[in-house]
């Protein structure tokens, strides 16, 4: 029987896997191309498990799960186009901030003030984790100061509303699951629907098409289910998990196993400079602290 | 007016996604809080099954005024069932109801209450209960006020052939302190009588 931090941290190492094939794909195609083939493998892989789990039927309910599937596929066009001017940055500024604003967020509707409770070695060990990831992110890419200051209002109410919308989301899934006792299969349905929906209008209305190579597809389709398991499973743990912790272990999961799989995989050691390997020192350390817990 | 326009070209579709996004958040959400309508179902068939349910029919014969069938309320008593059947009739052997009939035992559906007369409860007495039997006929007969003549109830203490007659007008009774307030008896003069009449 594995332990729920050890299940998060398999979910976040299946998502690093899917965002580190994701990473190949688009240099061979847009980012929202890849993004629709993911979107729609992941709606096909929850469909199917929906039908195995008996879960058909329509609640007005689900209306606001679609809304925040659009809305994501809204402020992922937005993340797209803010990579696009200053990758680096991009990193730096969306992931510490959702990361604090999840933790904040859920410590103040879901209760979960106790597990950074300073006067505990537990919450004094969860606060410094929590530290040290939004230190790791900083030391993940260095910073490009090439833009101007209008472009960098532009980019950072970008990643604002990207983080946002991924705290929304967090908080939407953590509440469907514990609090309003829909089935993550359920959740995953409509809000990967709206996703798709989204993605679909963004791929047109750019002028592209969904007209890609068979190998690409293939690649697609395996970083889809690779995201649809790794998602449908920290869903099914979110409804007896804190989604504060959970939250940061998962996303130091992610950045560690993409940093890794650069740097065994995609043979990325000569171009990766101190402040990351720093940045997976730091993850690693991270993970073992909350792993120890 | 130009920079609107430059604004919406490059952001106007992303606007319009969230527009949609935003909506159906704003729906479901709307749903999520909102207090679940109130149902209320009306069968007609059920009502009027449960209505037949909650009803008793009882047959009542022997020494009552009205022997017959009765159809009572769920749950009454065989005191009411004496009161529906006019009480107890003048032949009815009052000692025998009062040794052995509970008046406060519920009916069940299709029972059938007999009162046994004075002579048969004699004949069954001497078979069945010989203490009853000689307690009962030492005991005095009380007059049924639900049931007594006029010229009966003239004899009472207190009573004339005013109250006699207001008495009668007053029936049914279910409890003998009822001609207090249906017939207009005193109270001093029903404490007198209470212990020589009787609803049965």
């Amino acid at each position: 029987m594995i332990t729920w931090q050890v299940a998060v941290v398999t979910t976040g190492i299946l998502s690093g896997i899917a965002q580190s094939i994701g990473k190949r794909q688009v240099s061979r195609m847009s980012a929202f191309q890849s993004g629709v083939l993911r979107d729609g493998t992941i709606l096909l892989v929850v469909a199917v498990v929906s039908v195995v789990q008996h879960l058909y039927g329509f609640s007005p309910l689900y209306l606001l799960f679609v809304g925040v599937g659009i809305l994501e596929s809204v402020m992922q066009a937005a993340y797209y186009s803010a990579s696009r001017e200053e990758m680096a940055g991009t990193v730096v500024f969306s992931y510490p901030l959702s990361s604090l604003l999840i933790v904040l967020s859920s410590g103040f509707l879901f209760s979960e003030w106790g597990y950074f409770d300073p006067r505990s070695g537990r919450g004094l060990l969860n606060i410094l984790a929590l530290c040290l990831t939004l230190f790791l992110v900083f030391f993940y890419q260095k910073r490009d100061d090439t833009l101007t200051r209008t472009k960098r209002f532009h980019w950072s109410a970008k990643l604002l509303a990207s983080a946002l919308m991924v705290v929304v989301a967090n908080l939407a899934v953590k509440w469907a699951v514990a609090v309003a006792g829909v089935k993550p299969a359920s959740y995953m349905f409509w809000e990967y629907l709206g996703l798709l929906f989204g993605g679909i209008v963004f791929v047109y209305a750019r002028g592209q098409d969904l007209h890609v190579g068979r190998r690409q597809v293939v690649w697609g389709i395996v970083q889809g289910t690779l995201f649809a398991a790794s998602v449908f499973w920290y869903a099914t743990l979110l409804v007896t998990v804190p989604l504060s912790l959970s939250s940061i272990v998962r996303r130091v999961a992610i950045v560690t196993v993409t940093t890794l799989a650069g740097l065994f995989v995609f043979g990325e050691h000569k171009r990766i400079n101190s402040g990351q390997w720093v940045s997976l020192a730091l993850g690693l350390g991270v993970l073992a602290m909350l792993l120890a817990v | 007016m130009g920079k609107i326009f430059e604004f919406l070209r490059e952001y106007g579709l992303a606007l319009l996604v969230g527009v949609v996004g935003l909506s159906c958040f704003g729906y479901g959400f709307w749903q999520a809080i909102a207090p679940p309508p109130v149902v209320v179902e009306i069968s007609h068939d059920t009502d009027a099954e449960s209505r037949v349910a909650k009803q008793l029919v009882v047959d009542v014969s022997g020494a009552v005024v009205n022997p017959g069938v009765y159809t009572l309320p769920e749950g009454s008593r065989v005191g009411e069932v004496l009161v529906a059947a006019g009480g107890l009739a003048a032949s009815a052997d009052h000692a025998w109801v009062s040794a052995t009939l509970n008046l406060a035992t519920p009916v069940r559906d299709g029972e059938k209450i007999y009162i046994p007369a004075n002579q048969q409860v004699g004949e069954s007495a001497s078979q069945q209960d010989q203490q009853i039997s000689a307690s009962a006929g030492q005991k005095t007969a009380k007059v049924n006020i639900n049931t007594a003549s006029e010229a009966e109830l003239d004899t009472l203490w207190g009573i004339g052939p005013s109250r006699a007659t207001a008495i009668v007008a007053g029936r049914p009774y279910g409890t003998t302190d009822e001609i207090i307030a249906k017939a207009g008896i005193p109270q001093s003069v029903y404490d007198k009588i209470k212990d020589a009449i009787s609803v049965y």
